[in-house]
């Protein structure tokens, strides 16, 4: 009986840490989302950002370009990590690390040596990023949260159930079955969790849009980022709620899926 | 300082016949005496809040791991010091802000305590409005009243500006100015894609001198704005209103006629002057309608946006040739560009990098940043002991040779600093010396754009700023005479004329009012619709197909899927069933038997 008090005892910290740094931050986000400049309750916010054509447009656009990123993403990661869980053809796993190390370079950094970059390359085929703005903010976006796919598909990939994939083929499956019926199911976890360490980030993304796109772009982050630095805290805490609620639909919709992998559910680290 | 002087000496001439020649040592002692007793009581702490890098500060410039070395000590510091010997032991904490709506928030909300803050030109007008600052003690800074140039003292004083109670109230009593500017355009004739349409440089400034020539073909992609809401509506407004234009049934001029009644005598300097401020301060919603309009253009024609790193693409001579600036991010990215200049002097097929900076004619924007002191500060009398100790010429020159920017003080130590910097006679030494002309031809200043580079290095020019250091040179210093600048003629338009605009721009210089709450919210909403990309009519008609499809998919698999379960359901009942029958059957067919 101490002795489960005591465990209790241990989870004291942490409850602490939350209540703190999370749950209270987010009351105070609801309070000035629901609220005037003079504190009096209000749905001042919530009616302004519903009849703002502008805002959103800024949230739709945000809402594709974070689905084409998480897409493109997976398009790119899923056979890449495919590859590189097969022992066969990497060897060693420094090869998965070259692709996960940019994340380890801050990435406002990585950021402006793209803009360098982009720029000479699109020079050369004689136009410039400000005339590209939308492709640019896309390139940025996918390098930047490639190693955020990568790295969970990976480790999803690693306990593949080849077996079964073998069965699926002696059972008469074609390719394009097997990896319907066979991979694609068993990697679901992992594609989940990459799906949801893209698609979110990237809404809220601030620094790459900016920069990347000269500033003609303007993501969800930026507009939150907008209202705050003007003094409209309550428009500002408005749009982060609305945020966080989108994340946890997301959260939500997407938790039937990641309950189908079980224990096999993938961690992202 | 030298009345001082001269008072000192019958008194210590009286002490040295009564042989007391230890009157400095006793002076001295009575000094530290009162620096040590200062430092025994508890410190006076000080709170000033200012922009970042926006004073001189510690900087440890031998190597030896410390800043207590002569010259190393930022202004902060040296003021204490000074406080310490006058028998006050002050300790400033020092933060810095980097948009004035982070500092407006802060205070607003009252947590944060200040004794003397730095906001903008504008702000300080907000200030005022919502009752947040207070007057400045009377007489408290006087070497700010003495010193501080009268013609930024002037333009201070002519923001309208009414407190709570709807009182017309002086800027002046409520702010001591710190630094001062212009919002101009910054351009690189060298840029690769300039060359490559044909412009040189005399088009390139003409086309320039006209706001308008923004939003033209012939520069698009090669110009960046600011991504700052105030800064870019300036621009705006200066294109919206190029024209004479009529808003609600009433006539009115735009800035093109009013420059050509000011030009042919129509107008004099103050009437011009007030005209173009009213025009640069409209902020109905109709005018608001029409400058997002025109800014939605420039977004489309622009590079793109930028707040602080357009300085420095400038300075590199990459991405784009002209950028909005502000005068001290200007002379800023010119510094920076002459260095690497001078770095990569001697590399083969090293282009250098020569920005130039101009206001264009029609008008622009002269901003200041002040001090101000929030009402529930603690110390006013303290805060502005600070503020006329970063007044006096001496220290605004510390100030102004490390940020850049230009000070609103005049007076000699200031026109000494400027002169050995860019005047050709004190360049060397920082004395005059009129030989450095031998041999170098006056030009007038609009002529120099004729010559050839040949002859820009044999020739100069000059400038009068005398409006500037007007009153502050002390007793019988005729300024009209000492302000005059000799300037090579490749200097033209460089970092001089961007610190210190020629007297003839003077008159279209507008300082930006606050808009009021309202307006600001509009201004926002405005600034918002900018900076939205909106997506051509059809993706939204794909997208809303492709929601459609989505949906229609996802409910025709639920069905079917039901389906499916329920025609296994059926399957297995009729499986039973029949099996059922069959036992049936076999049972009767064997009971039968």
């Amino acid at each position: 009986m101490k002795y489960k008090s005591f465990r209790k005892a241990l989870a004291l910290p942490f409850t602490l840490f939350l209540i703190l740094f999370i749950l209270i931050p987010i009351l105070f986000i609801v309070y000035y989302a629901f609220t005037d400049s003079n504190g009096y309750f209000t749905l001042d916010a919530f009616k302004s950002f519903f009849t703002s054509t502008v805002k959103l447009n800024v949230l739709l656009i945000s809402l594709l370009i974070g689905i084409f990123n998480t897409v493109i993403c997976l398009v790119i990661a899923f056979p890449l990590s495919f590859l590189l869980a097969n022992p066969k053809i990497n060897k060693n796993y420094m090869l998965v690390m070259l692709f996960v190390m940019p994340m380890w370079i801050n990435f406002v950094l990585r950021t402006g040596a793209l803009r360098d970059l982009l720029s000479v390359i699109l020079g050369a085929i004689g136009t410039t990023t400000g005339e590209h703005p939308l492709l640019c903010t896309m390139i940025g976006m996918v390098l930047n949260y490639l190693p955020f796919t990568i790295l969970p598909l990976y480790s999803t990939m690693l306990k593949l159930d080849h077996s079964q994939i073998e069965a699926a083929q002696d059972l008469g499956c074609n390719p394009f079955r097997t990896f319907t019926r066979s991979i694609i199911p068993q990697a679901m976890p992992g594609i989940v969790s990459a799906s949801m360490m893209v698609f979110m980030p990237t809404i809220s993304s601030y620094v790459i849009s900016d920069t990347l796109s000269e500033g003609k772009i303007m993501l969800f982050g930026n507009s939150i980022y907008l209202s705050f630095s003007n003094s409209d805290w309550n428009g500002g805490s408005f749009m982060s709620l609305l945020m966080l609620i989108i994340i946890f639909l997301v959260m939500l919709a997407t938790h039937k899926f990641q309950g189908d992998g079980g224990e096999r559910r993938a961690s992202s680290w | 300082m030298n009345r001082k002087k001269l008072k000192c000496i019958p008194f210590a001439l009286a002490l040295l016949l009564l042989g007391a020649n230890v009157f400095p040592l006793e002076e001295a002692a009575d000094r530290n005496a009162r620096i040590l007793h200062a430092k025994e009581s508890d410190p006076i702490l000080l709170n000033v809040y200012n922009w970042d890098d926006y004073i001189q500060e510690d900087e440890d410039l031998n190597g030896d791991n410390d800043t207590d070395d002569e010259g190393e000590q930022g202004l902060v510091t040296l003021f204490e010091k000074e406080m310490l010997e006058q028998g006050i032991n002050v300790k400033v904490n020092y933060s810095v802000f980097d948009t004035n709506e982070t500092m407006l928030a802060e205070l607003k909300t009252g947590k944060a305590q200040y004794d003397v803050i730095c906001p903008s030109d504008y702000v300080i007008q907000k200030m005022i409005a919502d009752d947040l600052i207070q007057p400045f003690p009377e007489n408290s800074t006087p070497n700010y009243d003495k010193y501080v140039s009268p013609f930024v003292r002037s333009k201070i004083e002519s923001i309208a500006v009414k407190d709570k109670d709807g009182k017309t109230v002086n800027v002046n009593d409520y702010a001591r100015g710190y630094m001062w500017g212009t919002l101009g355009l910054l351009y690189n004739p060298g840029f690769s894609g300039v060359k490559e349409r044909g412009i040189d440089e005399d088009t390139m400034r003409e086309d320039l001198s006209d706001w308008t020539s923004l939003w033209s073909e012939k520069y698009q992609n090669l110009l960046a704005i600011k991504d700052s809401m105030r800064d870019t509506y300036a621009v705006g407004i200066m294109k919206t209103y190029d024209q004479d234009f009529e808003l609600d049934g009433k006539e009115y001029e735009g800035f093109s006629t009013l420059k050509k009644k000011h030009d042919d005598g129509t107008y004099d300097d103050a009437t011009y002057n007030e005209k173009v401020s009213t025009l640069f301060n409209m902020h109905d919603q109709e005018t608001l309608d029409r400058v997002q309009k025109d800014l939605q253009a420039l977004k489309e024609n622009a590079f793109g946006f930028e707040v602080d790193s357009g300085k420095t693409d400038m300075a590199r001579g990459m991405y784009f040739a002209i950028n909005v600036a502000w005068s001290g991010d200007a002379a800023f990215a010119m510094d920076l560009a002459d260095e690497n200049n001078f770095l990569h002097e001697d590399e083969e097929g090293f282009e250098p990098t020569i920005l130039k900076y101009l206001l264009p004619d029609s008008g622009a924007n002269i901003w200041f940043d002040g001090w101000v002191i929030p009402k529930n500060a603690k110390n006013p009398e303290l805060a502005a002991k600070f503020v006329d100790f970063l007044s006096r010429p001496d220290n605004a020159a510390i100030n102004m040779n490390y940020i850049g920017y230009t000070p609103v003080i005049a007076g000699q130590e200031i026109l000494d600093l400027v002169r050995s910097w860019y005047d050709i006679r004190y360049w060397d030494t920082g004395e005059e010396d009129p030989s450095a002309l031998d041999g170098l031809t006056l030009v007038k200043p609009d002529d120099v754009y004729s010559l050839s580079e040949e002859e820009k290095e044999e020739s100069y020019y000059q400038k009068d700023i005398s409006y500037f250091f007007e009153g502050t040179l002390g007793e019988g210093v005729d300024a009209s005479k000492e302000a005059i600048f000799c300037l090579p003629a490749s200097e033209k338009d460089r970092q001089f004329d961007t610190q210190y605009p020629d007297s003839s721009v003077l008159p279209r210089l507008a300082v930006m009012a606050d808009f009021g709450a309202q307006q600001n919210a509009s201004l926002l909403m405005m600034w918002e619709a900018v900076k939205n990309t909106s997506l051509p009519l059809w993706s939204y008609i794909v997208i809303l197909l492709a929601v459609v499809f989505l949906v229609a998919l996802a409910i025709t698999l639920k069905v079917e899927r039901r389906h499916v379960l329920k025609r296994r359901r059926e399957r297995k009942e009729q499986r039973l069933h029949s099996a059922e029958w069959s036992r049936m059957l076999r049972k009767t067919l064997v009971e039968g038997l």
